[in-house]
């Protein structure tokens, strides 16, 4: 089979002419495996991008199988990570993913973002999404996040790695507070599947033209009424994590 | 004076942060975000930022899920 | 008579040194090497696997002859830096150090102080010192003295590819430098690089400009021809620019007067 017929479709809308190269040139790193790091990471390496670094503890249980597309009753009691790799090898054997059963923290951050450029924040609690936040704005590595529930998913684009950025935008935590909590909520799996789809899409727009009018916008999408309103983000200068005068450690 | 808050008109009164506008409204800061005028205000600026007549308010909630 | 790039006494035909940080494996980082024709590269001491190796990216790098020219990338300060170096020596043999020293995390530039302090100690310790600073051609003197191998300031904040914004102080620290000059940091494009070796750097350090382009084999190959063209460019010795407009041949002049 001649593999290059792969990306015919993709490569017929012009700015996507050279996606699937570029994307084969970058390695990702990806934090959670679930409800959005599954469909995500396999959209991603249909698109080209087989260099992977994903992260996630957790093990399948029968609840996650109604979102989780990637994983089916004979997982269920297995690694999540395992299977998604499984998974994302058997859509294209070239694929080069490394896996961590592990919690991303302070510790093995380095590691994970290896040669990484990108990481996707696809975790399920708040307390992480502002550890990444903190952690890729101190080694200045540019970070999507998403986030979802069934009425309500966020996404947005942090682009660490220019200064300029950073002056005017801010992290996530100028706009959520370094207190910022989160009631658990129920989920479908369409909902899921759907915001997976807008961040394999924007991650995919990174490494092309188009990124240029999502810079420095959060997207809030209404998953109900269908509809997706967008924001500018905003610095806030007493920001404990990007704020000035602010050392990281 | 008239602000547009979440799609819809309301009267509120003068000199109202935002800090003190998500009080009234009882919500709890801590699990929202808010944007005026399509702009995030970033959560440190609620309390200094005073709502001005036909300010467009949009509040909506973090969500952590993945 | 060559025209080669000797530092700490070694001779180098390419005056290109490549940074490894940001990409996607060592596989690619290996091909953008060769096309880029760089015999140096740097690396930060904190992401190599000390312990083992075969490591992602030093594996290739010794595979292929590449000197090694680790760095210190990540340290805080003085006391970091100098751990960071000893560890490199021990793991990988090598005492040539980059000392890089930047705990300001939004611009990432290098602290002078610390900088210096570090140098003191590895310089006396005997390593191969290659100080990361900004373009202060009082700190590169200070530095000369104290026995460093070359200087490397800066064009621009890293990853910033904003060219040679340093450009005046570069020019008065490579007029005045007895140890060669590496500018590193900000050149974000071959012109960039043609524009360090025509004001006479020795060397030039790229990074973010490689691994992060469209298509990074093609654009190291673009770089590893920029160095030859300024270089070349710079040892032809370039036409002088001035200031008010003068006529290259007696045509010009009548035309100019004629226009009058």
């Amino acid at each position: 089979m001649n593999n290059t017929n792969r990306y015919a479709r993709q490569q017929m809308i012009p700015e996507y002419q050279d996606l699937d190269k570029r994307l084969e040139q970058n390695r990702i790193a990806i934090v959670g495996s679930g409800g959005l790091g599954g469909l995500c990471s396999y959209l991603l390496v249909g698109a080209g991008a087989l260099n992977i670094n994903i992260a996630d503890y957790d093990t399948i249980d029968e609840t996650n199988l109604h979102r989780q597309i990637l994983y089916r009753e004979k997982d269920i009691g297995e690694k999540k990570i395992n299977c998604c790799k499984r998974e994302l090898v058997e859509l294209d054997k070239r694929a080069n993913i490394n896996t961590f059963a592990e919690k991303i923290t302070k510790a093995n951050f380095q590691k994970f973002t290896e040669g990484c450029r990108l990481v996707l924040d696809l975790s399920d609690n708040i307390e992480t999404r502002l550890s990444l936040n903190s952690l890729c704005f101190a080694n200045r590595i540019d970070l999507i996040h998403a986030s979802v529930t069934a009425e309500t998913a966020l996404l947005a684009y942090f682009k660490f790695s220019d200064s300029k950025f950073i002056d005017e935008y801010g992290c996530y935590e100028c706009l959520a507070g370094e207190n910022a909590t989160t009631a658990k909520k129920g989920i479908t799996g369409p909902f899921a599947s759907a915001v997976s789809a807008f961040v394999a899409n924007l991650t995919m727009q990174v490494f092309t033209d188009r990124i240029t009018e999502k810079l420095g916008k959060i997207y809030l999408f209404d998953l109900n009424r269908f509809s997706i309103k967008s924001f500018s983000l905003k610095k806030s200068p007493l920001c404990k994590c990007c704020g000035t005068s602010k050392e990281v450690s | 004076m008239k602000i547009n808050y979440n799609g819809s008109t309301i009267e509120i009164k003068d000199n109202l942060t935002l800090h003190s506008f998500v009080l009234e409204l009882q919500l709890e800061s801590r699990t929202i975000a808010a944007a005026v005028n399509e702009q995030i205000v970033p959560k440190k600026n609620w309390e200094k930022f005073y709502l001005q007549e036909g300010m467009t308010v949009d509040i909506f909630n973090l969500v952590a899920g993945g | 008579m060559t025209d080669k790039l000797t530092l700490a006494g070694k001779s180098y035909d390419s005056r290109l040194i490549i940074g490894t940080g940001k990409y996607a494996s060592g596989e690619i980082l290996a091909k953008a090497c060769k096309e880029s024709g760089a015999q140096i590269a740097t690396m930060a001491v904190k992401r190599i696997d000390t312990k083992d190796h075969t490591d992602e990216i030093v594996s290739p790098l010794l595979d292929m002859g590449i000197q090694l020219m680790p760095n210190t990338s990540g340290a805080k300060n003085a006391k970091e830096a100098i751990f960071a170096a000893q560890l490199a020596r021990e793991a990988l043999e090598v005492d040539w150090i980059k000392v890089e020293v930047h705990p300001d995390v939004k611009y990432l530039l290098p602290d002078p102080i610390e900088t210096f302090k570090a140098c003191e100690v590895l310089c006396k310790d005997g390593f191969k010192v290659f100080p990361y600073i900004n373009a202060d051609p009082v700190l590169c003197k200070r530095l000369e003295d104290i026995g460093v191998c070359a200087v490397m300031p800066l064009g621009s904040p890293i990853g910033s590819a904003r060219g040679l914004d340093t450009l005046s102080m570069l020019k008065i620290i490579i007029r005045e430098s007895h140890v060669p000059v590496i500018i590193d940091a900000g050149i974000g494009s071959p012109s960039d690089a043609v524009k360090a070796f025509e004001i006479g750097a020795d060397a030039c350090m790229v990074n973010t400009a490689i691994a992060a382009a469209g298509d990074q084999l093609k654009m190291a190959r673009a770089f590893n021809l920029a160095q030859e063209a300024g270089r070349m460019a710079y040892k032809a010795g370039l036409a002088d620019k001035i200031e008010t407009s003068r006529a290259t041949s007696p045509m010009e002049a009548f035309l100019k007067e004629a226009m009058k």
